[in-house]
């Protein structure tokens, strides 16, 4: 049995369905957390039920991208019961979509979630009448605690029915609709599809358009519009039948501080500057810590061993590899996923995204894009795949290069491993400060060059939340497990292979063909240049390979401050990793995935040859 | 049938004087009966009684050498009917979206039905929209009707939309629930920047070019 989850963007589908399949879905509190369907199983009394989680839609007419999923979806039957999800604090524009769900007449059902909220803002739901007068069953929850989700689905199994609510539409509308239906033996849903312009065969659009076209003479007005209005007029009659107002428990006006130009911009400003900060000094307090335990437990006694030649290489290969993914990415990165999850579970995203909408559309983009933009600095995969957020293909493809120029958590991991920890503090944020100089650069220059149209923004506000600290522990630890899952074996594999390059003599070998650039050009030893290599299959490792070059952690013993400096601006900026470029490849197609990645190989090799003229 | 014969000559009648005027007011030579009548469609014949008429209502004058010019009385007639129409082709064409050439056409034929009052209310509420007048609200200020751009409408306002533009993004607003007769509150507003306004209890964040296709008018 298949089951999909369908509703407006952020009303908790994935809560939901994280609760109803155990399946790790991301959850966050901005509209358009989910990009693609999920789809996740689970066992009730012996069958199986397959749950679909949908990106949020607010209507299945348009032709947006969520729009055509969601569509696509209900259209090929493969459900054969739909949940649709409604914010019960928002019911009125919940309504409208859950008219245009009925409307296609499969068995389904209404989870009202977020009842705790509206409780809160004084709204009270009559889900009884709600529940007559749409003919389905109502199931109210609060998803985040758990509370009621266990009667979803003994719902969808023994309770899920057609609907029986119908939008009373135009008498032109429903004309036109008939008059569809009986020449072109249509379905209702086929027939007022057609009526606004989705048919794909060419005699109805035909039919169809006569027909429009009638209509818009008569009503001034496009008939998309006059639907839009009917089921708009429908839902707010059916929601002043079951909502009733008390006045809502009045806490401080915190919106106001966040969304006025002062102090909501210097705030957003201090609130990014305070996450890096604190992310470099708790991150590298942990680092002295790991690295040291494991230096002085598991390395010294190790060398004191005493192996042979080939197996202490090795030996020492696998320490350091473990040594420099714990101690030196782990840190960091972790740190930054729990901040990146606070911001996105808070709501604050949406309020950073009218604050720096003016700021946005100078380099081409809207208020929308400061979520990408944002969401890169944790990692530029996830980042590039919520450019989906953006309409227009110009938008996306200035959020797209952008990005991808943005310090993810990996590039931090360099930048504090190495500039703050042997060169100081100021030093570090010089490295961000000049990379975000180029990221605005970047951005004005493409808002001249790239051709298209901008959209502009709409965005739905997310209400403030308290983070849960679960959820954001949660989500933390999903994704720092791709790194320990996916990452720390690929290091470890590198590491015993360069290790052993290293022994048999094929390093000095490559390194010799690569020097005479790596010192005139960069003004780095060739090792170096050899590690910016391998920072391709994984930003931070540039350092870790760094790190078993140069046979120790202690980077400054070995490499001047200059050196050090332009190692970290170049891998910063040199080809985004491999992981980013596959996605880029998926989003923006490979033509573009090739000149973002040129662009900024270019970017960083042009970067370290200038500053090794002015360090040196 | 006489009626009819009535409407015929007057929306013909008002079609010349538009005509003369826009001639006059484009600093060409005055007409023949004969430019006129390609200028219309319509044949020579046709006009003459018409213009019989006009000329001794006093609208205009024929002159010895055959050619046409408007009195003053005629003028006036003449650059009100033009103002209808170019009101409705712009009412129709930017807001509606329909394509220019239909705009004009409608306007063609609604300029001689619509009354004076429609027109005026028409022409103020398209004057709101921004790059149309920006700055004349102020002057309005207090009177009872007030129509504008949501782009321009401040912080605090309650407002009741008035119509939304039906392309680009326009179908995602109505879908929000920005649609003819819905109530909504300005929210924030950052000047220069985008507004948030209140829709249907949830609050929506728009770019300032985004508002813009918005029109609303002032309830609160």
């Amino acid at each position: 049995m298949k089951v999909g989850l369908i509703g407006n963007p952020n009303v908790g589908k994935s809560v939901i369905f994280h609760q109803l399949t155990g399946v790790g879905v991301e959850v966050s509190n901005y509209p358009g957390t989910t990009i693609n369907r999920q789809a996740g199983t689970t066992c009730f009394q012996r069958a199986i039920i397959e749950f679909i989680d949908l990106p949020g839609t607010y209507s299945l007419e348009g032709d947006s991208e969520e729009e055509k999923i969601v569509r696509s979806f209900i259209d090929s039957d493969e459900a054969e019961v739909i949940v649709a999800v409604l914010d019960a604090g928002r019911l009125e524009r919940n309504l409208y979509l859950t008219l245009q769900i009925a409307e296609y007449q499969k068995p389904m059902i209404v989870v009202l979630n977020m009842m705790d909220e509206a409780e809160k803002a004084g709204i009270h739901v009559d889900t009884e009448q709600l529940s007559s007068i749409l003919g389905v069953e109502v199931i109210p929850t609060v998803a985040t605690q758990g509370k009621n989700t266990g009667s979803i689905i003994p719902a969808v199994i023994n309770a899920a029915r057609v609907p029986e609510v119908k939008v009373l539409y135009d008498h032109h509308i429903e004309a036109a609709i008939k008059t569809l239906r009986t020449v072109h033996a249509l379905t209702w849903i086929r027939a007022i599809h057609a009526l606004q312009g989705h048919s794909d065969e060419p005699d109805l659009r035909e039919a169809a358009s006569a027909l429009s076209d009638e209509i818009e003479r008569m009503h001034r007005m496009k008939v998309s519009q006059i639907i839009a209005g009917n089921r708009h007029h429908c839902a707010e009659h059916i929601a002043q039948e079951v909502l009733q107002f008390r006045s809502p428990e009045r806490g401080a006006d915190i919106d106001r501080l966040l969304t006025s130009r002062i102090p909501g911009i210097p705030l957003l400003a201090a609130i990014l500057i305070g996450i890096l900060l604190t992310v470099f000094i708790i991150g590298s307090w942990l680092e002295e810590g790991i690295v040291t335990l494991i230096t002085r437990f598991v390395m010294e006694p190790f060398l004191a061993a005493g192996l042979p030649p080939l197996a202490e290489q090795v030996g020492v290969s696998l320490i350091l590899a473990i040594q420099a993914g714990f101690g030196i990415a782990f840190p960091f990165i972790f740190t930054f996923y729990l901040f990146i999850a606070l911001l996105e579970d808070s709501g604050y995203l949406t309020r950073a995204a009218f604050l720096a909408d003016r700021t946005l559309h100078r380099f081409g983009m809207h208020g929308t894009g400061i979520i990408p933009l944002v969401l890169g600095f944790g990692c530029n995969v996830p980042a590039i795949m919520s450019i989906k957020l953006l309409r227009t293909k110009r938008e996306r493809l200035i959020a797209s290069f952008l990005v991808t120029l943005v310090p993810c958590s990996a590039r931090t991991v360099i930048i504090a491993g190495l500039v703050a920890a042997f060169i100081g503090l100021a030093a570090a944020m010089s490295v961000y400060f000049l990379v975000i100089a180029i990221v605005l650069a970047t951005g004005l220059l493409l808002s001249r060059v790239t051709p298209g149209d901008q959209y502009g923004m709409i965005l739905e506000m997310s209400p403030l939340r308290w983070p849960t600290m679960k959820n954001v522990l949660l989500k933390s630890w999903m994704r720092i497990r791709e790194f320990l899952l996916v990452a720390m074996p690929l290091l470890i594999i590198a590491s015993i292979i360069l290790g052993l390059f290293q022994y048999f003599g094929f390093m000095a070998a490559f390194e010799a063909f690569i020097a005479p650039f790596s010192e005139t050009v960069l003004g780095l030893p060739a090792y170096a240049t050899t590690a910016l290599i391998f920072g391709i299959l994984r930003k931070e490792m540039a350092l870790e390979t760094l790190i078993i070059l140069a046979g120790t952690a202690d980077l400054g013993s070995v490499l001047s401050m200059a050196q050090i400096y332009i190692f970290a601006v170049v891998s910063v900026l040199f080809v985004p990793c491999i992981a980013t470029i596959a996605v880029l490849r998926k989003e923006v197609g490979t033509r573009m995935a090739i000149v973002i990645a040129a662009y900024t190989l270019a970017l960083g090799l042009l970067a370290g040859a200038v500053l090794n003229i002015l360090l040196s | 049938m006489s009626n009819h014969l009535c409407m015929e000559t007057t929306s013909l009648r008002e079609d010349i004087l538009e005509a003369l005027y826009k001639i006059h007011f484009a600093g060409r030579a005055a007409p023949v009966v004969e430019d006129l009548a390609t200028m219309l469609g319509k044949g020579p014949g046709e006009l003459r009684p018409v213009l019989d008429l006009l000329e001794t209502g006093g609208a205009l004058v024929s002159n010895p050498d055959g050619t046409l010019t408007l009195t003053p009385a005629g003028c006036e007639i003449g650059g009100r009917v033009m103002r209808k129409h170019r009101i409705l082709e712009c009412f129709f064409s930017e807001m509606l979206g329909m394509s220019p050439d239909t705009a004009s056409e409608e306007a063609c034929t609604l300029e001689h039905g619509v009354s004076d009052e429609a027109i005026e209310r028409l022409g103020r509420y398209i004057e709101k929209r921004p790059g149309r007048g920006a700055g004349s609200r102020r002057t309005r200020k207090g009177k009872r009707w007030q129509a504008l751009s949501l782009a321009e409408a401040d912080e605090g306002d309650t407002l009741t939309v008035a119509g939304v533009r039906c392309e680009g993004p326009g179908t995602r607003l109505n879908d929000l629930g920005l649609f003819p007769g819905t109530e909504i509150s300005v929210v924030r507003k950052i000047p220069g920047n985008g507004i948030v306004v209140r829709v249907k209890d949830c609050n929506i964040a728009l770019s300032q070019e985004v508002a813009a296709f918005v029109l609303v008018e002032r309830t609160g």
